[in-house]
């Protein structure tokens, strides 16, 4: 995990156009910003498109970042916010694909084939709840409780005040409460 | 206040950080698509293409504007409309006194609604000509309905004042709120769509498969629009009731 310090020097060298600093930073946010897009999008594949796309248009926008009170990794999600709207808009919804799958492998994490397939449903159990919520509860209860975000950051992300965040990010929560209710196995 | 049942919701959403990673492949396969060092050099040569290009969309979009008005032919009987598109993009800004009255409301709806009509036969008119002439048309519609969603969104504005005022007054505006802040992210996600709108149309590559693709995307900011405007009346009837 690299200091603030260093990933704004980071941010600056890729900015004058220096490719290995760009890997630095690509290495230090695709897993967050992979998993951010995952949850938002109907298959792993589809997710590693468009993860690609998200930092490959952020490598040609680079030039025009400024540090003015947002941070890289907001800026970031940004543009993967507006990737995962355009997909949604040029793509027709249809359900998601139950074989995706983006888990550790289960050697990494030492699991048993059981409880990866706990996991694996569990996790998608989450995503497709997600799906039903609009774009905005989508984006925002991701990033507060996937991510880790900070109102404030998610703030930069969005563009809304911490105000509207809280009070999306409550009537997310009880949408999502009411569908898992309606949904729940008997 | 969050419910148990919410609690852990969170709880099961947190626990998604440490399963889901990409692929291993996904970690190198970017690199090898970045460019070693020459973004610099190139983007300084062109810096004077990065202002010449809006400057010269802007230029296109006025010419359009500029004929449109003057050439009957196109659209159909396009200039009346245009120009009762025209008298709402100079439309004022809805009185702060007036905020929550059914009268203004109504009014100002009554306005936006003229446009959706305005809009729905240039539609009529694009769809039995899917040639370039089409995707001018839909351009012009795009930026009507932009502006739309300016108005509506000075409207939440105002209301948002509105509510501040009842609140500090010592009104129940919770509930109120919560519906503000719902059509204001409706309002955003209509401008979102309405940006993508504009540069689809924009991209050199757009056939009539993209202006199909607009037409739909329109019509969900439209949509999106009227909800807007059903959450506004649902405000201004419950104000009245505190």
């Amino acid at each position: 995990m690299k200091s603030p310090e260093e990933l704004k020097q980071l941010v600056q060298q890729a900015k004058d156009g220096d490719s290995t600093a760009f890997s630095a930073l690509y290495e230090q946010y695709i897993t967050p910003i992979f998993r951010f897009v995952f949850f938002r999008v109907r298959t792993k594949e589809d997710a590693e498109d468009l993860t690609q796309h998200v930092f490959l248009k952020a490598w040609s926008a680079l030039p025009e970042f400024g540090h003015e009170g947002k941070s890289f990794s907001a800026w970031l999600y940004r543009i993967a916010r507006n990737t995962t709207i355009d997909y949604w808009r040029k793509k027709k919804p249809l359900s998601l694909d139950p074989s995706s799958s983006a888990f550790q492998n289960k050697q990494d994490k030492g699991l048993s084939p059981l409880e990866t397939a706990n996991q694996k449903e569990e996790a998608e159990h989450i995503r497709k709840a997600l799906h039903i919520l609009n774009e905005d509860q989508q984006t925002i209860l991701t990033l507060k409780f996937i991510e880790d975000l900070s109102n404030k950051e998610i703030a930069h992300v969005t563009g809304k005040t911490e105000g509207a965040i809280r009070q999306i990010q409550s009537r997310a929560l009880k949408a999502l409460r009411q569908h898992l209710k309606e949904t729940k196995p008997k | 206040m969050i419910t148990q049942e919410e609690k852990e919701i969170i709880e099961k959403l947190k626990a998604q950080r440490a399963n889901v990673r990409p692929s291993r492949a996904l970690l190198t396969s970017i690199l090898a698509q970045l460019p070693a060092n020459s973004r610099g050099e190139s983007s300084q040569l062109f810096w004077w293409l990065r202002l010449a290009i809006p400057a010269g969309v802007a230029l296109l979009i006025g010419i359009v504007f500029f004929n449109m008005q003057g050439d009957p032919t196109q659209v159909g009987q396009a200039p009346s409309e245009t120009l009762q598109i025209q008298t709402l993009q100079q439309a004022p800004a809805p009185q702060p006194e007036g905020v929550l009255s059914f009268a203004s409301l109504g009014a100002e709806e009554e306005e936006i609604e003229q446009v959706f009509a305005q809009q729905e036969k240039i539609l009529a008119d694009e769809q039995a000509q899917l040639e370039v002439q089409g995707k001018t048309v839909l351009e012009q519609v795009e930026m009507s309905e932009e502006n739309v969603v300016k108005i509506a969104s000075r409207r939440a504005a105002v209301i948002e004042v509105k509510l501040e005022e009842l609140a500090r007054e010592g009104k129940n505006v919770e509930e109120l709120e919560l519906l503000l802040a719902d059509a204001q992210s409706r309002i955003e996600e209509a401008t979102t769509l309405l940006h993508t709108i504009r540069e689809d149309l924009r991209a050199e590559d757009a056939n009539e498969a993209t202006i199909h693709a607009t037409r739909d995307t329109f019509r969900a900011a439209r949509k999106n629009t009227r909800d807007v405007y059903e959450t506004f009346r649902t405000i201004t009837r419950e104000a009245k009731n505190l």
